[in-house]
């Protein structure tokens, strides 16, 4: 029916219903927030709003704390995953422990942090237990672990939100793995240690370089869980691109536009970097290992 | 290497029990046994990937049985290469020195690690990686990984199965004169009865879970000490009782013709092959349920009966004592 040609085009085709919608929802917003965060003002340079937006003050706190808790939500739960996975690697072959593993991962992102804002807040359950344990003497000796300026609850609630993806994305590394190389490292000397750096982290680095770059992409880009649990000052870049694109007077509006462009050239690059990495990856490990 | 009542079971099953060893330095012996015996499962206690669930091993006269894997003189060497594949052949073979108590520094364990890669003959390999050389090389680089670190035993299991035969024939021969001329201590497990007489000095026959038969391989094949052994390890038919080598067997036509002193079997031949310039008949014998290879000059057909005629002093008791094995020479002498 198809002939060969056809054959080879056959996937794009039925890829053309998603593609449609991701182009004209995503990619016509991109390019209404580029057009829109070039329409510079008069007398001034293409890149007005952007020049502006580096050099705001604002902007560049969020920055900063958005990188913060992208960068420790992703660390930590990449460590507590694959502390998990690895010492879990057997349990989880039984589909029971499985579901068990990833059932934060089914709750979305916004109950999560809410459960969070339920448990931590100063008047939270936890604080409350602590009081009437008698362990703190009032509720307000509890410390601030949810809108904190450190937002220590917003990266808890990543935490527990990405372990269960970061498990997800390693346990068929490690259930891959050829776990006679771990003897061979032990009979030749090895302590436990070695075995770590030299049989499972060759296997395991590439495939945690790519959940660290979607994980990282992803916290910084996500709007609920600051939204929720962060504070006024200084918010993390969604919530403050969310501030000034709704703000009143509409004026912040290209800078907004300005940022989201930053945002989605940061993901995009994100992308590009994955695909080369585990493409490259294929290319040098599975090759050789099928040929041993 | 003294092993003394080593036992191990599994979730209530017995994999072994009271196994007795005494293997001599620079001897290599050569463990038989068929699949599942526990051969493996001896080899990882002794490395000390496994506890044993009693028991000890002595090396040198010290107790390793409590001792890490990796603190352990020991080296094992799997069925399979198992090169590191990100690895190029100099770091897989320098791998030992790298790490833990026997580290060197960079040079010096490059300079031993080419100096060992040209005794397996593979001197301009070093930077190669692993799926670029053959099957045959890659285990010689594994047994230059596994002799690099100097051990003061050699445990292989089964190192030449994932080869090809004409192969395995030629890298048995190689392994065995380098064990030999680089003065090993070595316990080689193999489910291959030529392969266990080419590369052992000594013999030792395993089945469930325990050694049957020790000794010099001749001595072992000649003289199997039970019917398990010779069913295992010797040529020719068994009895309850005893055992009757092949070389003792005649193939004659059926005839009803008795000659004193000797005794017949009813034997139906199955096919016959050509080795080594003589005539091999392979037959059944149906009253023992057994098969059996038997030289003959004399003409037959694919299932013809015949008669297997041998004298009856030929026939050989078994001295079935299965119980403490020692390989010592001393120990073998003092039997």
């Amino acid at each position: 029916m198809f002939s060969n040609k056809a054959h080879k085009f056959r996937p794009y085709l039925f890829l053309l219903p998603g593609l449609i919608i991701v182009a004209c929802l995503v990619g016509y917003g991109l390019f209404s927030a580029i057009v829109e965060s070039l329409s510079t003002p008069e007398n001034e340079g293409d890149f007005y709003y952007y020049i502006e937006l580096w050099q705001n003050n604002t902007f560049l706190q969020a920055l900063g704390i958005s990188i913060w808790v992208a960068a420790v939500s992703t660390v930590i739960s990449i460590l507590v995953g694959l502390y998990l996975t690895r010492t879990m690697v057997r349990l989880f072959r039984k589909d029971h422990w499985k579901f068990l593993a990833w059932l934060p991962m089914l709750i979305p992102h916004f109950v999560a942090a809410y459960l969070v804002f339920l448990l931590f807040s100063p008047s939270g359950w936890v604080s409350s237990m602590f009081y009437q344990l008698g362990w703190i003497g009032s509720i307000g000796e509890f410390p601030v672990m949810v809108n904190d300026p450190f937002y220590l609850g917003v990266i808890f609630t990543y935490i527990w939100k990405e372990i269960p993806f970061v498990i997800l994305m390693l346990l068929p590394v490690y259930q891959e793995m050829d776990l006679r190389y771990e003897d061979v490292s032990r009979t030749l000397g090895g302590s436990k240690w070695t075995v770590f750096k030299t049989v499972e982290f060759p296997w395991v680095w590439p495939v945690s370089i790519e959940v660290f770059l979607i994980l990282f992409v992803f916290i910084l880009g996500a709007f609920e869980v600051p939204a929720l649990l962060g504070v006024t000052y200084p918010k993390m870049l969604p919530v403050l691109a969310y501030d000034w694109f709704y703000q009143a007077a509409w004026v912040n509006r290209p800078l907004a536009q300005a940022m989201m462009v930053c945002l989605s050239i940061v993901s995009l690059f994100a992308a590009i970097l994955i695909l080369t990495f585990s493409r490259r990856w294929r290319k040098k490990w599975t090759v050789r290992r099928e040929e041993i | 290497m003294k092993v003394e009542n080593l036992a191990i079971s599994y979730n209530g099953m017995t994999v072994f029990s009271d196994l007795n060893v005494e293997l001599e330095k620079g001897k290599i012996m050569s463990l038989v046994g068929p699949s599942g015996c526990g051969k493996t499962t001896f080899l990882r206690c002794i490395s000390g990937l496994t506890s044993p669930t009693s028991g000890t091993i002595q090396l040198n006269g010290c107790d390793i049985t409590k001792t890490k894997p990796e603190e352990r003189p020991v080296v094992l060497m799997f069925q399979q290469p198992l090169l590191f594949p990100h690895m190029t052949i100099l770091q897989n073979v320098t791998y030992g020195l790298k790490y833990g108590k026997r580290k060197l520094k960079k040079k010096e364990r490059e300079e031993k690690g080419l100096a060992i890669l040209e005794k397996v003959d593979l001197g301009s390999h070093g930077e190669r990686y692993p799926h670029q050389l053959s099957g045959g090389q890659q285990q010689r680089v594994a047994l230059a990984r596994a002799l690099i670190v100097n051990p003061d035993l050699l445990l292989l299991d089964e190192p030449f199965s994932s080869l090809d035969p004409s192969l395995r024939s030629s890298i048995r021969l190689w392994v065995k004169d380098f064990l030999k001329n680089e003065g090993v201590t070595a316990l080689f497990v193999t489910h291959d009865r030529e392969e266990a007489m080419i590369i052992g000095d000594e013999i030792a026959v395993m089945k469930d879970g325990s050694f049957q038969q020790t000794g010099a391989p001749e001595e072992v094949y000649q003289n199997p000490k039970s019917s398990t052994v010779a069913e295992m390890f010797s040529e020719g038919v068994h009895f309850e009782e005893s055992f009757l080598p092949a070389n003792q067997l005649t193939i004659r036509p059926v005839s009803n013709l008795k000659v004193s002193d000797t005794e017949t079997i009813r034997a139906v031949i199955q096919y016959k092959v050509y080795k080594y310039g003589h005539s091999f008949y392979h037959l059944h014998v149906p009253s023992l349920k057994q098969n059996v290879v038997v030289s003959s000059s004399q003409l037959f057909n694919d299932g013809d009966h015949v008669d297997l005629t041998y004298l009856r002093s030929s026939v050989q008791p078994f001295h079935n004592e299965q119980s403490t094995i020692y390989f010592t020479d001393k120990a073998r002498q003092s039997r």
